[in-house]
C-alpha cells in the first residue's frame, strides 16, 4: 500500500524533470545508438539522482526500491533464460531446422512461401524465442527464396511483430503485471487480443502488397484472411485461459493451418505471373508438390535429422504441462510453493510505502520458466538419447548451407546476459521513478491536459516509441506502464484498456526498432540500408497505430457501456 | 574492435555486472528489514557498482575503436611505426589501451 506523505509537486518543472530519464535513455538509444544495457544505467542514475534531490528519497527507501526492481525484473528473467535455453537446445540438435525445411517442402507458390516463413514461421519463432533471432533466422531463409535483401528484412519485421507481447513465451505480459500489476487479467487478455488483431491482419495484407502489390492481395487474400482468423481467435481464447502459451499456441496454431491450405491448389503451384517488386529471382513454374517430399535436395542442403514432430517435441511437452497446471485443482496445490523477499515500510517526501513480507511473491512451481524447463529437460534428454546433437554439430560444421554456431554457453550469455542487464536496470529504472513519485508526477501532468479519449487514442503510440527505443516489448512494457497504470486511474479510463493498447504499441514498434532493423541487414549483408528498410515498415508502423488508437477508443467504449 | 579490457571479455564483464546487481536483492531485503545499516548500504553500492560496469566497457570499448580507427588512419598515410613492427595498440602485457 502507498500514502501520500504531502501532496505531490505537479508542475512543469517536477514534470520536465521527471521526463528526464525517459528522455535521455531516447536519446542515448536513438541519438548515439548506444546498446539498451548501457542506456540504461544512465537513466537509472538520473532517475535516482532526481529522486534523491527533487522527491526527497532518503538513501533507504532508494535502496528498497532498487531492491525490489531487481526482484521484479528476477521474475520475468525467470522467462528469458529457459526460454533462451529451450531456443539453444531445439536449434543445436536441428530441431529448427527440420521445422524450416517442414514448411518448404509444404508448397512451390512463392507468394505462398513467402506468407508461411515471413509471417506464420516468423511469428512462431517469436511465439519461443525473441532476442531478434526470428527476424536473424527468417531474413536469410526469405533471401535463399529469390526475396530481394530489403525486403527479406522488411517482411519478418513485419510479420513478426504482433507475437512480442504474448510471445517468448508472454515475457512482456508478465513484465507488465510486474510493474503495473493488473486488476483485471482476464479483461486486461481480453482488450489486448482485441487490439491485436490490428497488427495481425494487417501483417498479413502487408506482407503481400510488398510482394507483388494489388495482384498479390487478390491472389493472397484467402491464405491471409484464414491465417488471420486463426490466429487472432486462437490469441483471444487462450489468453482468457492462459496468457503464458497464447501467442506460441496462436502461432503454433497457424502453422497447422498452413498444411491444408497448402493442399488447396491455389497454393500448391505456383501463381499466375505479375509483377514482383519484392523478387529479385525470375519466377519458378513448378509443379505441384501433392504433399509429396522432394527425393533428392538438387540445392545440396543437408536432410533433416527428424521429423516435424519430434522436432516439435519439446514445445508440445510444455504445452501440455501448462495446461495441467493450469487447471484450478493443480493451480492450487502446485501454487502454495511461493517465494519472495521481506521490505520494510519506507518513506519518501511525499510517498509512504508500506512493509511487505514477503514482496511480491511467486510461485515457483507454476511459474512459465520452471513450465519451460519441464519442457527443455524433456527435449534435452530426448535429442541427446538419440545422439542429433554430435550428428548436428557434424552437419554445421561440414555443410556450407548451415552457418556454424559458437559453443552453447557462449551462445547463451552472448544472448542473455546483456538482455538480463538491460531488463534489471531497466525495471530498478522503473521502480525508482514510481516509488519516489516521479511516474505519479508524470501521470497527473498527462492527466492533465489530455482528455480521456485522447489518451486512449495515444496509449499505443507510447508504447510504439517505447519499443522503437528500447528495440523491446518487454523494456516498452517496463518503461510506461505504471505510467499508463496511473494515468488511468487518474482519467477514470479502464486500466485493462490502456495496458492493453500499451502491449499492443509495445509489439508493433518493434517493426522500426533500430536494433531490429540493424540485426536483419546484419544477417542479410545489407549493414547501411537500414533506411531502406524503415521506409518499407514506418508506414505500417503508422498505418497499425492509428487503427490501434482508434479501435482503443471503440474498445473502451464499449466497457464502459458494459461489457468486458 | 579491440575484444578485451584487461583481459577480460566484455562478456564476462556483462556476466558479472548482472551477477552483482542481483546480489543487491538479498543485502537490501535482509539488511533494511534487520535494520544492518552497513549491508542494505552494501547492497546500494554494489547496485553502483554493478551499474556501472556496462557503461565503462562500453566507454573503454567505444575509446578502443576511436583509438583503433585513428591507426588506421595513419596506417593508410604510412605513419605508424607500431603497427608496421605488427605491435598494434597492445601494451607489453598484451593488454588493450
Amino acid at each position: 500500500m502507498v500514502a501520500v506523505v504531502e501532496q505531490l509537486p505537479v508542475d512543469a518543472l517536477h514534470w520536465l524533470v521527471s521526463l528526464g530519464p525517459i528522455l535521455v535513455l531516447l536519446v542515448l538509444l536513438i541519438r548515439y545508438s548506444w546498446p539498451a544495457h548501457v542506456a540504461a544505467v544512465v537513466a537509472m542514475f538520473l532517475a535516482a539522482g532526481i529522486a534523491v534531490a527533487l522527491f526527497q528519497t532518503p538513501a533507504l527507501a532508494l535502496a528498497v526500491a532498487a531492491a525490489k526492481g531487481v526482484w521484479d525484473a528476477v521474475f520475468i528473467l525467470y522467462v528469458v533464460w529457459p526460454a533462451l535455453l529451450m531456443y539453444l537446445i531445439t536449434q543445436r540438435a536441428g530441431a529448427l531446422y527440420a521445422i524450416q525445411k517442414g514448411l518448404q517442402d509444404f508448397s512451390t507458390n512463392d507468394l505462398f512461401l513467402v506468407l508461411a516463413f515471413g509471417w506464420v514461421f516468423v511469428s512462431f519463432l517469436q511465439g519461443i524465442t525473441g532476442f531478434g533471432a526470428p527476424i536473424a533466422i527468417v531474413a536469410p531463409l526469405l533471401l535463399a527464396l529469390g526475396v530481394r535483401p530489403v525486403y527479406a528484412v522488411a517482411i519478418p519485421l513485419i510479420g513478426h511483430a504482433w507475437n512480442n507481447n504474448f510471445g517468448t513465451l508472454a515475457v512482456g505480459w508478465f513484465a507488465t503485471d510486474s510493474v503495473a500489476p493488473m486488476q483485471a487479467p482476464v479483461e486486461t487478455a481480453i482488450h489486448t487480443s482485441l487490439l491485436h488483431t490490428i497488427p495481425i491482419v494487417l501483417g498479413g495484407f502487408a506482407i503481400a502488397w510488398l510482394y507483388g502489390r494489388s495482384d498479390a492481395l487478390r491472389h493472397a487474400w484467402p491464405m491471409i484472411v484464414v491465417i488471420a482468423i486463426v490466429q487472432s481467435v486462437a490469441l483471444l481464447l487462450v489468453s482468457i485461459y492462459s496468457p503464458f502459451i497464447a501467442g506460441f499456441l496462436a502461432a503454433a496454431a497457424a502453422m497447422v493451418a498452413l498444411y491444408p491450405l497448402s493442399r488447396w491448389d491455389r497454393y500448391d503451384t505456383q501463381h499466375q505471373p505479375f509483377d514482383r517488386p519484392a523478387m529479385s529471382e525470375q519466377m519458378r513454374q513448378d509443379v505441384a508438390t501433392d504433399g509429396g517430399t522432394p527425393a533428392e535436395d538438387e540445392t545440396g542442403e543437408p536432410e533433416p535429422l527428424m521429423g516435424l514432430f519430434e522436432a516439435l517435441l519439446p514445445y508440445l511437452v510444455l504445452l501440455v504441462v501448462a495446461v495441467v497446471v493450469a487447471f484450478p485443482a493443480v493451480d492450487e496445490i502446485l501454487g502454495q510453493v511461493e517465494v519472495g523477499f521481506p521490505f520494510p515500510a519506507v518513506e519518501t517526501g511525499y510517498l509512504e510505502h508500506d512493509a511487505e513480507d514477503p514482496y511480491e511473491p511467486f510461485a515457483i512451481l507454476t511459474h512459465p520458466g520452471t513450465i519451460i524447463l519441464v519442457g527443455v529437460v524433456v527435449g534435452w534428454l530426448l535429442y541427446r538419447r538419440r545422439g542429433y546433437y554430435e550428428e548436428w554439430q557434424e552437419v554445421m560444421e561440414t555443410s556450407p548451407h548451415v552457418e556454424e554456431e559458437p559453443r552453447f554457453r557462449r551462445s547463451l550469455l552472448e544472448n542473455g546476459a546483456p538482455a538480463s542487464l538491460a531488463i534489471v536496470l531497466l525495471v530498478v529504472m522503473a521502480t525508482i521513478m514510481v516509488d519516489s513519485g516521479q511516474i505519479t508526477v508524470l501521470a497527473l501532468g498527462i492527466a492533465a491536459v489530455v482528455s480521456p479519449t485522447i489518451y486512449l487514442f495515444l496509449a499505443n503510440a507510447i508504447g510504439v516509441l517505447g519499443a522503437f527505443m528500447t528495440g523491446s516489448n518487454t523494456a516498452s512494457n517496463i518503461m510506461f506502464s505504471p505510467l499508463h497504470d496511473q494515468a488511468a486511474a487518474e482519467l477514470e479510463l479502464p486500466q485493462w484498456t490502456v495496458l492493453g493498447a500499451q502491449m499492443t504499441g509495445g509489439a508493433v514498434g518493434n517493426a522500426i526498432s533500430p536494433s531490429n532493423v540493424v540485426l536483419g541487414t546484419g544477417t542479410v549483408g545489407i549493414v547501411g540500408d537500414e533506411g531502406e528498410v524503415l521506409r518499407k515498415t514506418i508506414p505500417w508502423v503508422l498505418a497499425v497505430t492509428v487503427l490501434v488508437g482508434v479501435l482503443t477508443i471503440l474498445v473502451a467504449g464499449f466497457a464502459f457501456a458494459g461489457g468486458a | 574492435m579491440t575484444a578485451e579490457i584487461a583481459g577480460l571479455d566484455p562478456l564476462q564483464l556483462d556476466t558479472i555486472a548482472f551477477v552483482v546487481l542481483l546480489s543487491v536483492l538479498p543485502l537490501v531485503s535482509y539488511g533494511a528489514v534487520q535494520g544492518i545499516v552497513p549491508l542494505w548500504a552494501f547492497g546500494l553500492a554494489l547496485l553502483v557498482a554493478g551499474a556501472l560496469v556496462p557503461l565503462v566497457t562500453e566507454l573503454a570499448l567505444r575509446e578502443d575503436e576511436d583509438d583503433e580507427d585513428g591507426e588506421n588512419e595513419d596506417d593508410e598515410d604510412g605513419e605508424n611505426e607500431d603497427d608496421e613492427n605488427g605491435e598494434n595498440n597492445e601494451d607489453e602485457n598484451g593488454e588493450s589501451a
